[in-house]
């Protein structure tokens, strides 16, 4: 084997548009062996794993769903794919297509067949399209294209020994064919033009030339950067080639070459595909009558998302089952549906854990204060992390499926208009149903935005989202608020509306502030039909997104929980410790430094700005710090213990709900966003937004008199 | 509705041209009008013309398969995103991409 073959091992890429089932293909064929990895010169991880096939080691490399093919160093899947061909020549490409959309799909494979020969081309969804009555004539396909052609079902397994078989074809040079010479009609003495002049230049010479001369003429810019940083006097004659065709065809040149590879395409898809009867599209149609009605479709959408991630919630936290369950009096059915819940689980092994090595060190001669930081440093501070890990794995694997299926980005569709309204598109509605159960994830999703600002705004502006955490400490405020169950329900209702709205608005001030605009990006995406989901593609988009959160946002929740440690445990005086948390604590002597901001919102009271410090590690720390310095062991039996005015309460219960992100939070957003500068500016406005509300609101209530 | 219009990078500015160019002549039926996409009914079938936006944005939506010549049929056109199916697929396009596509009534 020659190329970027490592021994016998052959480097197989997956090529396709987004939609056309390449992660199913991949994960049938690696199954367990995927994983994440990283090849020189390609900016972001790229999934790959092995199958073997007659003895013969395949590596397979998941390039991202893209429409096009560049490079350059702008993150897009297109520059990603497109550089991955061209510097690590890959022993074969296989494209995907879409059998029920073959005309489309197979532009793509003509992009890749102007770079290589070595391409494989699997039409997929060959069951869907028997199903509609449409019928592929594959061989004549194969002899437009000249290189193999495969019917597949990646979803069935369909098809797969024989693409393997064409695969090894290919890659042993028994098939396979030199790169297409599209044919450009009247652009080509210009593209020739472009060949001569950049002949033995330096920087391009990686590229093929003629098709590095065809890209410069289509004005791509990762090409035509490339060309700039190397050699500019070059570009500006190369570009006033482009611009001499641009006027002399009046056309321009980048449409004219689209037209003519579409115009190829259909010229070798001529006579190969015919539908033999018009097919029913049944009940995917119906449902789309519902799902993307302009009134009946956004209480559709809004309802299918919400009852998913009650159900996702319910299984990891308990709650807003067990609620209910408590509502309706059945309180033994609601203990145990918290107490069997994977987070309260997870949490109450590694407490027994803590529980457990601080006994044994303390049997022992070890000191105190090792026994502590072992127990509550490290050891829960793990269980911290860990108690997060099924909340987020759950979610991606529902958000797996939920995209697979074709079910999200109609949803995006039809709540578009609302969210346009703020400065963003449809698209924001994911992080902001997620960001009910755990910002985490909700900073997470952003990641399928592929507007930048929208991505970093709508990032900034999750955390306004109460999450599960935020939801427990505001109920266990709530009786301190209100006396009747009533009242107290009114209470979380208000609040939670503010926040929906402070989300909202968050956007549109981030827009404005860092963009200084509010006008949302275009919807444009494709909408897939319907169909089953694949669970194996669900399972390792969730696992793959899990290891990264526990890579990135483990490290720094886990960083963090000791930072707290050390400030509860440290004072002037060396380790101190005790039932209650000690009031010479640096943790203490914070608090007391902070009363003087407290008093701005009423709770000028060094325990409760200690909790509301530990709250940023994690939210419900707010209720087990307040237990801990009021030496009161039940949360709830801890605020009263305070004896908060309503009014202090109410402010309270603001402050816990609106103040900064959590550490986990702010951790994904660093991860995401990449830039400090605007983490730093976010944190600060949502203090300052937290602590104006509860100001407001605590002196309004005082005038009432609710003090 | 010109938002966009200014996306074009200043070294690679697209100019205005007419939709009969040379090498890949569109048909288009005389007398019938040139209207925007974002104007059409459900149903409705048209046959695009042209696309007047940045470069990025034609090659995106050229790529996606709707360029000059692509016959289309809108799904929904209420007050949100369109629904177009074009080449066998459904695309979702905001209204002020839709505003940028003129068609013609086929």
């Amino acid at each position: 084997m020659r190329r970027s073959s490592q021994g016998d091992e052959i480097v197989v890429a997956l090529v396709a548009n987004p939609n056309v089932g390449k992660s199913t293909l991949f994960n049938t064929l690696t199954g367990e062996t995927a994983h994440v990895a990283n090849w020189p010169g390609v900016t972001v991880g790229v999934n790959q794993g092995y199958v073997e096939h007659h003895g013969i080691r395949l590596k397979i490399v998941d390039l991202p769903g893209t429409y096009g093919l560049s490079v350059g160093a702008k993150q897009v899947a297109e520059a990603i794919t497109g550089e991955f061909i061209i510097r690590h020549q890959p022993d074969v490409v296989v494209v995907l297509a879409d059998a029920t959309a073959l005309e489309r799909t197979l532009y793509m494979a003509v992009l890749v067949l102007e770079l290589t020969g070595r391409v494989v081309l699997a039409v997929n969804m060959m069951d869907v399209a028997q199903k509609r009555a449409i019928h592929i004539d594959l061989d004549g396909l194969e002899g437009g294209l000249g290189v193999p052609v495969v019917g597949i079902s990646a979803l069935r397994g369909i098809g797969l020994g024989v693409l393997l078989d064409r695969i090894l074809d290919v890659a042993q040079g028994r098939a396979g064919r030199r790169p297409l010479r599209v044919d450009y009609g009247p652009l080509e003495p210009y593209i020739a033009e472009v060949e001569r002049l950049i002949r033995g230049c330096e920087a391009l010479s990686g590229y093929p030339p003629r098709w590095a001369a065809v890209k410069l003429v289509e004005g791509d810019e990762g090409v035509v950067e490339t060309l700039r940083r190397a050699d500019p006097a070059l570009l500006k004659r190369v570009l006033e080639v482009r611009g001499r065709a641009e006027g002399e065809l009046r056309a321009a040149p980048e449409e004219m070459m689209v037209q003519a590879r579409y115009s190829l395409v259909s010229k070798i898809l001529e006579g190969k595909v015919k539908v033999t009867r018009l097919a029913s599209l049944g009940l995917a149609e119906r449902l789309d009558k519902i799902a993307l009605h302009p009134v009946v479709g956004p209480f559709f959408s809004l309802l299918v998302l919400f009852s998913s991630f009650i159900a996702v919630f319910a299984v990891n936290t308990g709650s807003p089952v067990d609620m209910l369950l408590d509502y309706l009096g059945l309180h033994g059915a609601a203990e145990l549906v918290g107490e069997y819940s994977l987070v309260s689980l997870i949490s109450g092994l590694f407490d027994s854990l803590a529980g457990l090595i601080g006994g044994i060190l303390l049997q022992s001669d070890s000191p105190g204060w090792l026994a502590s930081l072992l127990s509550e440093g490290v050891v829960s501070g793990l269980g911290l992390v860990l108690s997060f890990l099924p909340l987020v794995f759950t979610v991606f694997l529902l958000l797996g499926i939920l995209q697979d299926s074709g079910i999200m980005s109609r949803v995006a569709v039809i709540l578009d208009r609302f969210f346009r309204r703020f400065g963003v598109s449809g698209r924001a509605v994911f992080p902001a149903v997620l960001g009910f159960g755990c910002n985490v994830p909700a900073i997470l999703a952003t990641r399928a935005m592929d507007d930048d600002r929208e991505r970093i705004v709508t990032a900034l502006a999750a955390p306004m989202i109460p999450c599960q955490a935020r939801l427990i400490v505001t109920v266990a405020l709530a009786a301190s608020i209100a006396q009747t169950p009533a009242g107290q329900a009114a209470v979380l209702v208000g609040l939670y509306a503010v926040q929906v709205a402070l989300y909202l608005l968050t956007a549109l001030v981030m827009n404005r502030l860092i963009f200084k605009t509010s006008v949302a990006p275009d919807l444009l995406l494709e909408i897939p039909p319907y169909h089953t989901p694949s669970l194996k593609v669900a399972w390792w988009y969730a696992r793959t997104n899990s290891l990264h959160f526990l890579k990135k946002a483990g490290t720094i929740i886990f960083g963090a929980n000791l930072v707290f440690w050390v400030l509860l445990h440290l004072g002037p005086e060396g380790f101190v410790e005790g039932a209650e948390i000690p009031a010479t604590s640096v943790g203490a002597l914070l608090g007391r430094a902070l009363e003087p901001i407290g008093t701005l919102f009423g709770l000028g009271d060094w325990r409760v700005m200690l909790a509301l410090i530990s709250g940023f590690i994690a939210r419900e720390a707010v209720l087990t710090t307040l237990a801990a310095v009021t030496g009161v062991g039940d949360p709830l039996q801890a605020v009263s213990a305070l004896g908060l005015t309503p009014a202090q309460a109410l402010s309270l219960a603001i402050l816990s709900m609106a103040y900064t992100p959590c550490a986990a939070t702010l951790a994904v957003i660093k991860q995401e966003v990449r830039l400090v500068g605007l983490l730093i500016k976010q944190l600060v406005y949502q203090l300052t937004v937290a602590v104006v509300l509860a100001a407001t609101v605590y002196w309004g209530a005082v005038i009432l008199g609710m003090s | 509705m010109g938002r966009g219009s200014g996306e074009g990078k200043g070294y690679l500015r697209a100019v205005e041209y007419p939709a009969e160019t040379i090498g890949n002549e569109v048909e288009r039926l005389s007398g019938q009008p040139l209207i925007p996409l974002s104007n059409l009914p459900p149903g409705a079938r048209a046959v695009v013309i042209e696309i007047r936006a940045g470069r990025g944005l034609t090659r995106r939506l050229m790529e996606m398969g709707l360029l000059p010549g692509s016959e289309i049929t809108v799904l929904s056109n209420s007050a949100g995103p369109l629904l177009v199916s074009v080449r066998g697929v459904t695309l979702s396009l905001g209204r002020g991409i839709a505003s940028k596509v003129f068609v013609q009534l086929a």
